[in-house]
């Protein structure tokens, strides 16, 4: 103290400095850099593994920046993507085309139990995928730009079994895998993301880029493994943002258990939203009209011209003639015109090729047809976008006047396969009436 | 008098270090990780391995870093400037409790540890699965949530000197950190947290607070803390919520009778194809209270197959949620109390009055 007290304000800052320097490191402050010495004891014993460290259990797939550039970002700038919510039977379709089935299962909308929306994807025997789907090609990477995306999202369900896996192709080249319960497949690298297989429907968000080595790659495919028995899924997006995804699963939660009478501006609001390539701007419409059958079945019924069948069938019926045409351009615009027409030709495209006085120039382009109808889902115009989610708010709806619509459509010979979605859909409604 | 003046003031300075030397609250880590991590020399389960760790700045538990930790382990038995002692009857600068926050971001087990001056990892937490090594289970499971532990180092590992920390996902995810505070008293321990979870507020979107409301009515202790923690900080989220969200019971007398009219229609959902519309119909009869509970045992003894299971499964998960609902009340109590809100005092006496 006297030393302190003797040399005036300046030796006082000089004594403070030292008391200050005095002062042991609180424990938030770090210093220095130390390993521990040989032969120091470490946390565990050396060497021994915990258990559970199977052939990749637990350890995602590294990407290999090899897989190629990165795709530039999807068109649309949606900020989230819908790869699987209503549109299962499509999805179906789409998987393992032209395959032969017997070794890797069925699949199939399925309208008796879905997380959201009207149906689920129903998987059953060993899996079902594809590489590369029409259209497929997201760009996964680290900090998404508008059109970029990073995380996923999706719903499943292993009623009985001992495992589920969902598998993302990766730029048509390698597979990311994400399980629950066991991995009763073996296939390795995946990331196990619950102990138990989800007896009821259980979400799981991942972040991609972070999953799979923190390198951007191209998603392109997926595949949905069973393994054994059932599974089921749904509700799956890809979102730049975990609340962007949100936004969908919000509305999806909300939608569920909310109904109101929606006025006209709102109804217009939502129905212009049906375009939209946006996940988060268009199903929470979907869901709303769905929801609010009251008003918005009206609405619909409104909005949706359903063309004469009649006409359809004639189209379908000269292009098959003219199949045959003497003239090379009248046989390819006839071709194109069945091509266009998709799925819904296919009944008749299967009975001409059926019949005995078949040409063998016709055989030719009617075998190509029905091939590629079997094999390619038509991407949709975005007029034929709007009338299929009409169609997801119709099935939602569950109002006679809805199902009439709904048996409306499945008459109208829509093309691209709509009226056989419009068809599968006025048949849940049928069945949920009773 | 001039002359005292300045030795007073070294005096109380010296007084001032003194104290800042013992905090009855260490904070092992809160926000610097970098810092931290730097320290983490060693990794894997040899310690000489490559083990990736960052800070992670988009899931905390309180403040704006938490520790994101691959498997198999981060540490460092003897770091610098750190030597806490454990003690049954702290005094300054000795220690008894320890509080961390911790969750797992896919399942497997999660493990933090301790080290001793002596050199001896004996003090070990964890959580899921069987761990490699003696360790205090402080949860079956490894949360998916954010779980907060105060732990009794004392009662749990005896007096010792804390040198050295390891955070130790094992294997399966990533496990990340946060919050990690040595206190002489749990009081000191609930008095940092507090400090912290005020001094960073936070933003909790809609669907955070649903999942926030229903981690309060967890029957897991230490994802039901961390909740109400969590809406402490996002208290200008979380009190409009709870305003809105929470339904003080009525006490008196035997629960109102609800009208089977309106309750058919949510039993019907309860079966509907949709699991969405099945959760919502399930909490719109759990809101309808016990009134609703005769119609569903009626409905379940009529009811065949799958309907029947769901009717049977609401009922199992409505005598849970009876205690549990008292459980939330009471959580909601302590959040409404940390973050002193006026708009939440209303709210506050009308569940304590309720609460036995």
């Amino acid at each position: 103290m006297k030393v302190c007290g003797m040399g005036g304000p300046r030796r006082l800052s000089i004594c403070a400095m030292a008391v200050a320097c005095m002062v042991a490191p609180i424990a938030h402050a770090w210093y220095g850099d130390r390993a521990a010495p040989p032969g120091r004891p470490l946390p565990g014993q050396a060497g021994a593994p915990g258990p559970g460290f199977g052939p990749g259990a637990g350890k995602p797939l590294t990407i290999s920046p090899a897989y190629g550039p990165i795709a530039p970002p999807h068109p649309s700038k949606a900020a989230v993507i819908e790869l699987l919510e209503d549109d299962a039977g499509r999805l179906a379709r789409s998987l393992n085309p032209g395959e032969d089935l017997t070794n890797l299962g069925r699949a199939g909308a399925w309208g008796d139990d879905c997380f959201s929306g009207i149906c689920s994807l129903k998987i059953a025997g060993y899996q079902r995928y594809r590489h590369s789907l029409p259209g497929w090609n997201y760009p996964v990477v680290e900090k998404p730009r508008p059109g970029e995306y990073r995380y996923l999202r999706f719903a499943w369900k292993k009623p009985e079994g001992r495992g589920v896996m969902v598998q993302l192709g990766v730029s048509g080249v390698d597979w990311g895998r994400y399980f629950a319960g066991e991995n009763v497949v073996n296939f390795y690298p995946a990331l196990q993301v619950n102990s138990r297989a989800p007896r009821e429907w259980e979400v799981i968000t991942r972040d991609l880029f972070e999953d799979f080595g923190r390198v951007p790659f191209n998603l392109t495919g997926f595949a949905f493994t069973s393994m054994d028995g059932v599974a089921l899924f749904d509700h799956i997006y890809l979102g730049r943002t975990i609340e962007d995804l949100d936004k969908v699963t919000g509305a999806a939660r909300t939608w569920a258990r909310k109904t109101e009478s929606l006025g006209t501006v709102n109804l217009e609001e939502h129905w212009k939203n049906l375009a939209s390539e946006d996940a988060a701007v268009r199903q929470p419409s979907v869901w709303a009209l769905g929801a609010c059958a009251k008003s918005s079945v009206p609405f619909v019924i409104d909005q949706v011209k359903v063309p004469d069948g009649k006409i359809m069938e004639r189209r379908i019926k000269q292009a098959i003639a003219d199949l045959d045409a003497s003239r090379y351009p009248v046989r390819e615009r006839a071709t194109k015109e069945l091509e266009t027409i998709g799925l819904t030709a296919l009944f008749d495209l299967e009975a001409a090729l059926a019949k005995e006085s078949v040409s063998p120039e016709s055989r030719t382009r009617l075998e190509k047809l029905i091939g590629k109808a079997k094999t390619e889902e038509s991407i949709l115009t975005e007029p034929q976008g709007v009338i299929l989610r009409a169609m997801r708010v119709l099935e939602q709806a569950e109002t006679a006047e809805a199902k009439t619509l709904l048996e409306k459509l499945s008459e109208a010979g829509l093309e691209a396969g709509l009226s056989l979605e419009a068809k599968a859909a006025a048949e849940r409604v049928a069945k949920r009436r009773r | 008098m001039s002359r005292s003046l300045p030795c007073l003031v070294v005096l109380l300075i010296a007084a001032v270090a003194a104290a800042a030397d013992k905090p009855p609250v260490v904070e092992l880590f809160e926000d610097d990780a970098d810092g931290l991590l730097a320290l983490l020399t060693m990794g894997g389960i040899s310690g000489a391995e490559e083990n990736r760790a960052a800070a992670e700045t988009e899931d905390t538990f309180s403040g704006k870093v938490a520790l994101r930790v691959a498997p198999a382990q981060r540490f460092n038995p003897d770091i610098k400037g750190w030597s806490f002692s454990v003690a049954e009857k702290p005094k300054e600068g000795e220690y008894r409790y320890l509080r961390f926050a911790w969750k797992k971001l896919t399942p497997g087990p999660i493990m933090i540890q301790f080290c001793s001056r002596e050199q001896n990892w004996i003090h070990r937490y964890h959580a899921g699965g069987s761990p490699p090594w003696a360790a205090k289970e402080v949860a079956a499971e490894a949360p998916n949530e954010w779980a907060v532990y105060t732990c009794d180092l004392f009662k749990d590992f005896g007096a010792f000197t804390l040198g050295g920390i390891a955070f130790t996902p094992l294997q399966g995810g990533d496990g990340l950190y946060d919050h990690v505070l040595l206190g002489r008293t749990v009081a000191d321990l609930d008095r940092a947290t507090t400090a912290a979870m005020l001094k960073t507020p936070r933003k909790l979107t809609p669907l955070r607070l649903e999942q926030l409301w229903a981690s309060l009515g967890s029957s897991d202790e230490a994802v039901a803390t961390a909740a109400v923690w969590t809406m402490a900080a996002g208290r200008a989220d979380a009190i409009p919520f709870l305003l809105k969200t929470v339904k003080v019971p009525e006490r008196k007398g035997p629960p109102a009778a609800v009208d089977a009219e309106a309750v058919r229609p949510l039993i019907a959902g309860l079966s509907h194809y949709r699991y969405l519309t099945r959760e919502a119909a399930a909490e719109e009869l759990f809101r309808l209270g016990d009134g609703a509970l005769p119609h569903l045992r009626k409905a379940a003894e009529s009811a065949d197959g799958e309907a029947k299971a769901r009717l049977a499964a609401l009922l199992d998960r409505w005598a849970a949620r009876t205690g549990l609902d008292e459980l939330r009340l009471r959580r909601c109590v302590t959040a409404l109390k940390i973050v002193e809100a006026p708009e939440g005092r209303a709210l506050l006496g009308k569940i304590e009055k309720v609460l036995p």
